[in-house]
């Protein structure tokens, strides 16, 4: 995925050797991050990786302890009111009202942007109708379940239509169905111009952004492109070639050299996986060579590892000190 | 049994992990027990009394014997011989206590009626009433006793120089008529003590009681509710939304002054009305001063809540200052003990209360029908916005400021679930 037509020059968000460490000894450190106006940027990392501080570090909710850091050309810490009004905040926790309906929680984050009585009644019924709640709409925040109350606060973030969006997990307890409605309509805001910080739990949720950060330890591993972290995962692009049936290791050493694979493996009796530099240009290759040697082949697929294990893969690499990765 | 045990220690943790709540669950009330041991005088303090002797009385020239036998109780301020200057000494609060002698006490007792002397208070506490009550009655007791050990004293003197019988036969027997008209009683006390408010005010007991009731209990609702309010936003990371927001400390205080105001007015109007119909309580003076002195004290104690808000870190802590506030209260702001009773350092802990000033303005315009006295009203108005100003101020300093460690975010287990899978591709390398 590319940056969306909307993305120009300006950077929405610049970072440099931002840290900020807590008395535990957890938090970010030295970060350096560039976010264009106009993007969707993810960052991934385990559970303690410093995402939602970062996060909190662009909202101005924390100050920095070394770095640089301007968000929206400003310092987070210094926003007027005015720079305020163009964030759309989604914490990570549901922190809504329990005692006031789906509606009430609503109405109440657009006051808090200084959204006059009159005339955003339209604009909650749509966000609301997006997060499909429209039917809850009176159900007390208390009793609505662990989606519902995230897709609320999804509405809320939405309600008056923010220039740069912060959301820190915003799909967390969403069925898939209604994420990659969520992912769409994110899309979607980015085409217009809006900027996405996204932090994610589900990692196969990168390939949604158009950058991707990968963050370990409270360290910035690398960012780059959903298929690019791919590529520097695996070091290539992966091709399973199924067979009919099972060769030998003299075929495949062959098979290898003729498709200048990078590395093979047999996943199966007759299915050899191969790292290739570029999977578009193997098909053709190993059909050639196979039909010279009267073997067999049933197809050439292209194997796009789960971003499960790209993030494994990169964090093992490029964190090794990262042990056992939760 | 582990179960049990598990309890137990949990419980027992979360207690023992908050040493602010401990402190004050133990060393509050303790010391609020020690100010009021220390601080509570169990007799009042001298009356400052004005003594009104009019002319031609014949306890004139009795004034200092009179001033010495009430000395116990009372401070001699001032001699006049007009009532009217004597109530104006009361009115403007220079005395306490009026003094009134009669006029022709032997003309009265001779016609076989008591003389009166009328003590003018400005008590409305039935209790302090009671005192003043019972103190007349035994000093006037004390005034019958000496007059009748003197009358007893003249007339063994007499007996010891009686006039030649023919002589005087015809007087003797003119004052012996005159004693036989006197009934034993009048003659055993010939005085008597009549005591009342200056102002006519007498207040049943329970009535005295309401406006402390509503004045303590608005105190307490207002405070706690705004106590808790911020501590929640805080706990349930609320706060976070708020400062990433354009909304600032003083409108989100206002906003919360608004809310827990009227719902502290709704609250006060079912109050009154139950005091009204199910007790007859009446309010002799303005209600619309009864609202004024009632929002005062509603502001004063949703500042005071919000400073704890701002300054507490739980729920538990929020509310345990609550309660300490409501025994304050209780204690030093005159709901059931009158401020006279509390020596100087300490009364000067009364006046750091709201109900303290709502209870004194609701008195004056309840019970003695007038406009509340300046002090309560502007010490009122000043305490509230003294707390006012603190709460913004802590409110934007602790709560709202940006850059500032947050409270209250709670963080979620990381857990991850891939979505992956594979894309055939045709023999020329497509993607089918």
């Amino acid at each position: 995925m590319t940056d969306g037509p909307a993305a120009g020059s300006t950077l929405a968000v610049r970072a440099r050797n931002l840290t900020r460490t807590f008395a535990s000894g957890v938090g970010v450190h030295d970060v350096d991050l560039d976010v264009k106006a106009g993007t969707i940027f993810g960052f991934i990392g385990p559970s303690g990786s410093g995402k939602t501080t970062t996060v909190r570090l662009l909202t101005g909710v924390l100050a920095p302890d070394e770095g640089e850091l301007t968000v929206l050309g400003s310092r987070p810490v210094d926003f007027d009111r005015a720079e305020r009004t163009q964030l759309g905040y989604l914490p990570q926790a549901s922190v809504l009202y329990p005692d006031l309906s789906l509606w009430e929680n609503l109405g109440f984050c657009a006051s808090l942007f200084g959204m006059p009585w009159r005339g955003r009644r339209r604009r909650m019924e749509e966000v609301i109708d997006l997060v499909e709640l429209t039917d809850a709409r009176s159900r007390l925040m208390r009793h609505a379940s662990t989606g519902m109350q995230r897709r609320l606060s999804l509405a809320a973030t939405l309600i008056h239509d923010p220039d740069f969006l912060l959301l820190d997990e915003p799909t967390a307890g969403i069925d898939p169905v209604l994420r990659r409605k969520f992912w769409d309509h994110f899309a979607n805001l980015r085409d217009q111009g809006r900027t996405f910080f996204i932090t994610t739990q589900y990692v196969g949720e990168a390939a949604f952004c158009d950058l991707v950060g990968v963050l370990a330890h409270g360290r910035l591993l690398t960012v780059d492109t959903p298929e690019g972290l791919r590529r520097q995962a695996f070091g290539g692009d992966v091709v399973d070639v199924s067979l009919a049936s099972p060769i030998s290791a003299v075929d495949l050493e062959e098979m290898v050299q003729t498709a200048a694979a990078a590395r093979s493996q047999r996943i199966g009796p007759a299915t050899i996986r191969l790292t290739v530099e570029n999977a578009g240009d193997v098909a053709p290759v190993v059909s050639s060579w196979a039909l010279d040697k009267g073997i067999d082949i049933e197809a050439v697929d292209q194997f796009l590892p789960p971003f499960d294990d790209v993030f494994v893969e990169l964090v093992s690499r490029l964190a090794p000190s990262y042990g056992n990765l939760q | 049994m582990i179960r049990s045990l598990a309890f137990f220690r949990k419980d027992l943790f979360e207690v023992l992990r908050q040493p602010r709540l401990l402190l004050t669950l133990i060393l509050g009330p303790f010391l609020i027990l020690l100010a009021f041991g220390v601080g509570f005088v169990p007799d009042p303090p001298a009356w400052r009394t004005v003594l009104v002797v009019p002319p031609g009385s014949e306890l004139e020239a009795q004034t200092g014997e009179l001033a010495d036998l009430l000395s116990e109780r009372v401070e001699l301020t001032a001699t006049t011989p007009d009532e009217e200057s004597a109530r104006a000494m009361l009115a403007s609060e220079e005395a306490d206590v009026a003094v009134v002698v009669p006029v022709n006490a032997i003309e009265l007792i001779r016609a076989n009626r008591q003389a009166e002397i009328t003590i003018q208070h400005d008590q409305v506490d039935p209790f302090e009433r009671s005192f003043v009550e019972i103190f007349a009655a035994a000093s006037v007791d004390e005034i019958n006793r000496i007059v009748l050990r003197r009358m007893v004293e003249a007339g063994q003197e007499s007996t010891d120089a009686l006039p030649p019988l023919s002589r005087d036969l015809e007087l003797v027997e003119e004052e012996l008529d005159v004693l036989r008209g006197i009934a034993p009683e009048v003659l055993v006390s010939p005085f008597v003590a009549v005591t009342s408010n200056f102002q006519g005010v007498d207040v049943e007991f329970s009535h005295y009681y309401v406006p402390g009731v509503v004045v303590v209990l608005l105190q307490h609702l207002a405070l706690t509710f705004a106590a808790l309010s911020l501590v929640r936003d805080r706990a349930l990371g609320t706060v976070e939304l708020f400062r990433v927001s354009p909304l600032t400390g003083g409108e989100t205080l206002i906003g919360k002054y608004l809310a827990y105001t009227t719902l502290g007015m709704v609250v006060c109007g079912a109050l009154v009305v139950a005091a009204v119909f199910g007790f007859g309580f009446e309010v002799a003076g303005s209600w619309l001063w009864f609202g004024v002195i009632v929002l005062l004290v509603l502001l004063a104690a949703l500042g005071a809540g919000f400073v704890v808000s701002a300054v507490a870190r739980t729920e538990s802590e929020a509310v345990q200052y609550a309660m300490i506030m409501l025994l304050v209260a209780i204690f030093f702001s005159g709901f059931f003990i009158s401020l006279e009773r509390l020596i100087p350092p300490i009364r000067a802990v009364s006046y750091l209360i709201p109900a303290t000033y709502g209870i004194m303005g609701l008195q004056d315009v309840a019970f003695r029908g007038q406009a509340p006295r300046i002090e309560s009203v502007g010490g009122e108005a000043a305490l509230a916005a003294v707390l006012l100003v603190a709460a913004l101020g802590l409110i934007r300093t602790r709560v709202m400021a940006a850059g500032t460690n947050g409270n209250g975010m709670r963080r979620r287990v990381f857990s991850q679930v891939g979505v992956g899978g594979r894309e055939s591709l045709d023999q020329s390398g497509r993607s089918k």
